[in-house]
């Protein structure tokens, strides 16, 4: 019923072939996109790319009205389909209500989206950027979800800073509501790759998400350089799906030396876990921040950028378990002098909570960007972009020592977009993806994965 | 099959030396319009700078000394429209239009009336508290309020 209200607003609009719709002293906008992804070899983004696929779509309306000289309110509802996620399910986008007290100083509060680097705000908004599709490296679309936005509130403002240029800024508080089920975005792609077999996220718990975006107009005129920092504190939640064993042994190698005695001690723990469903898998991110750091350049009608993503996470995984964990800890002490021995000893623990992983992981993407306006009507860009999952195997040794493919630790995307603008309300893009490597790709939805690949995007928006 | 690395590889680089070439020998054709900044006579102040207009055409200052609206009004198109953007906001217009679908469709504003003749945007002006706006100096009359604006050459 909300997707048949949304679609015949946005269709209102299409038949006005309008700008702005007025409504109760406020201003009523929407859009809709329609794409379509087609990939040789590898699935991306929707189950059924390599065959074709529409289910790439994305429509939004909103509302928003002056309630006083200072302070606005308004809201917008917005439903996309990619693949099997999402499935225009309407969602609240975004509710803010906007305090503007002085250039310097302003504040919202509500549902807001985040300003982190150069489009996170504005990533289903097709139009306001060159491509149709983000660079992957920096915008990556399974994490869209944790990303857009959050409830809260921020300060914002322009400081001017003389003949050094303008500092915009913004500050946030937060947190974050994401969705559980099989349609939201995330959550798919997380429970496709887990390290654990069937598991069934059932809550994202966010204690606090807070960041800062600072952007410098340098008096070069054109040139923006900014950095955002967002920190968040998160518990996901999960249950088991089946009787399984809950993924392969996990190794921890402990060493230590005791410079009194002169003893090294090597403890060597394996750990092997048998659940049952219905049991539990929490995993808390004692640190999980995020960085971009990015420059645009416009001249005319030349626009040139560049991005850098940098993601550190450190996750503290416990379980409660019914079935076995069974923990074989090899204690070798060598000491100072004299032969080394060794001891083992097994712990098997069953109805109980057990510490079973703490992994850290450090993620990198960056790109650089260019495009050309020839006319109203017409937008030449580009992008090459490079992803690393794992920013300490960047050549994927790491990758090949776990049996993968070296391929599997990099994507690598060069891009090329034409853009046309017809009339105001109007855009269509026709993009070419030429990819290398297959990192970030769902495993779920593919079978073999092929290094040298290619994806072809197309994609239709009208706005009013 | 039909991926071709080093091909993709070429194109874009091709694509992105043909950029910094065409920055240099496209440049557009700007037209050389002039522009008179026009206010409401309820707005008070008789002299504007071209930092003040920007801001307030960015939807960034939202209300004049005293606490009064700002109500800005633009041009849909033409010559003026495009001379008063790059001079006062420093975009061309296809950025202008792009700044503002962004700042709607992320909450973060409300875009300035837009009309597309200079008779319907001098009406507006003139008929509501706090508006802003411009046109071509052979369209004001001696009934109209004319700003001065200080800081652009």
């Amino acid at each position: 019923m909300k997707k048949f209200i949304l679609l015949s607003i946005i269709s209102l609009g299409l038949a006005a072939n309008a700008g702005a719709v007025e409504l109760s002293g406020g201003e009523l906008h929407g859009f809709i996109s329609q794409g379509y992804l087609n990939s040789s070899h590898n699935n991306f983004l929707s189950h059924d790319s390599k065959e074709g696929s529409f289910e790439y779509m994305e429509m939004g309306i909103n509302f928003n009205r002056w309630l006083t000289p200072n302070l606005t309110a308004g809201f917008q509802l917005f439903a996309k389909d990619l693949g099997k996620a999402e499935n225009q399910e309407v969602k609240l986008d975004w509710a803010i209500l906007n305090y503007r007290w002085e250039p310097w100083l302003n504040a919202k509060a509500g549902r807001l989206k985040l300003k982190t680097g150069l489009y996170n705000d504005t990533r289903d908004i097709d139009m306001v950027r060159p491509w149709a599709l983000l660079p992957q490296s920096c915008y990556l679309e399974y994490f869209r979800d944790a990303s857009l936005s959050l409830d809260g509130g921020a300060f914002y403002g322009n400081l001017p800073a003389g003949k050094i240029g303008d500092l915009s800024y913004e500050v946030y508080l937060g947190t974050k509501d994401i969705n559980t089920d099989r349609d939201g975005t995330m959550t798919r792609f997380i429970e496709d790759n887990t390290t654990f077999v069937n598991e069934d996220i059932n809550k994202y718990d966010f204690d606090s998400v807070w960041g800062l975006n600072l952007e410098w107009q340098t008096p070069v005129e054109g040139l923006i350089i900014g950095a955002s920092h967002t920190k968040t504190d998160l518990r996901v939640s999960a249950t088991f799906q089946e009787d399984t064993f809950g993924g392969p042994p996990m190794v921890n190698v402990n060493q230590g030396f005791d410079p009194a005695t002169g003893t090294t001690t090597i403890t060597t723990t394996v750990t092997t876990m048998a659940v049952n469903a219905g049991d539990l898998l929490k995993t808390r991110y004692t640190e999980f921040d995020e960085q971009y750091y990015y420059i645009r350049y416009i001249r005319g009608n030349l626009e040139l950028s560049g991005e850098c993503w940098h993601q550190r996470n450190e996750q503290d995984i416990t379980t409660w378990s019914t079935g076995d964990i069974v923990a074989t800890t090899e204690t070798t002490v060598i000491p100072a002098a004299g032969p080394p021995t060794t001891s083992t000893a097994v712990n098997v623990l069953a109805n109980s909570w057990a510490n079973i992983m703490v992994q850290k992981r450090e993620a990198l993407g960056y790109y650089v960007a260019a495009a050309y306006r020839f006319s109203h009507w017409f937008q030449l860009a580009g992008y090459y972009s490079v992803a690393f999952p794992d920013k300490d195997d960047k050549s994927g040794i790491d990758q090949e020592k776990a049996g993968n493919n070296d391929y599997e630790a990099w994507l690598k995307d060069y891009c090329i977009t034409l853009r046309f603008d017809v009339g105001t309300n109007w855009t269509f893009k026709l993009e070419n993806h030429f990819m290398d490597g297959v990192a970030y790709l769902n495993r779920a939805i593919n079978g073999d994965l092929e290094q040298h690949w290619n994806l072809f995007v197309a994609k239709a928006t009208y706005m009013f | 099959m039909f991926y071709k690395k080093k091909t993709g590889v070429w194109l874009v680089w091709a694509v992105g030396a043909a950029l910094v070439f065409l920055t240099g020998v496209l440049q557009p054709d700007i037209a050389q319009a002039e522009v008179a900044v026009i206010a409401n006579p309820s707005v008070p102040i008789s002299k504007i700078s071209s930092d003040d207009l920007k801001k307030i055409f960015t939807g960034k200052m939202v209300v004049w000394e005293g606490g009064q609206s700002i109500k800005p009004a633009t041009l849909n198109d033409g010559s003026v429209h495009e001379e008063f953007v790059k001079n006062y906001t420093g975009k061309t217009t296809d950025q202008f239009k792009t700044y503002w679908r962004r700042m709607i469709f992320t909450g973060q504003g409300i875009q300035p009336r837009s009309f597309s003749s200079s008779r319907d945007l001098i009406e507006y002006v003139s008929e509501t508290p706090g508006a802003i706006g411009y046109v071509s100096p052979s369209d004001i009359s001696a009934d109209l309020k004319k700003l001065n604006v200080s800081g652009k050459e």
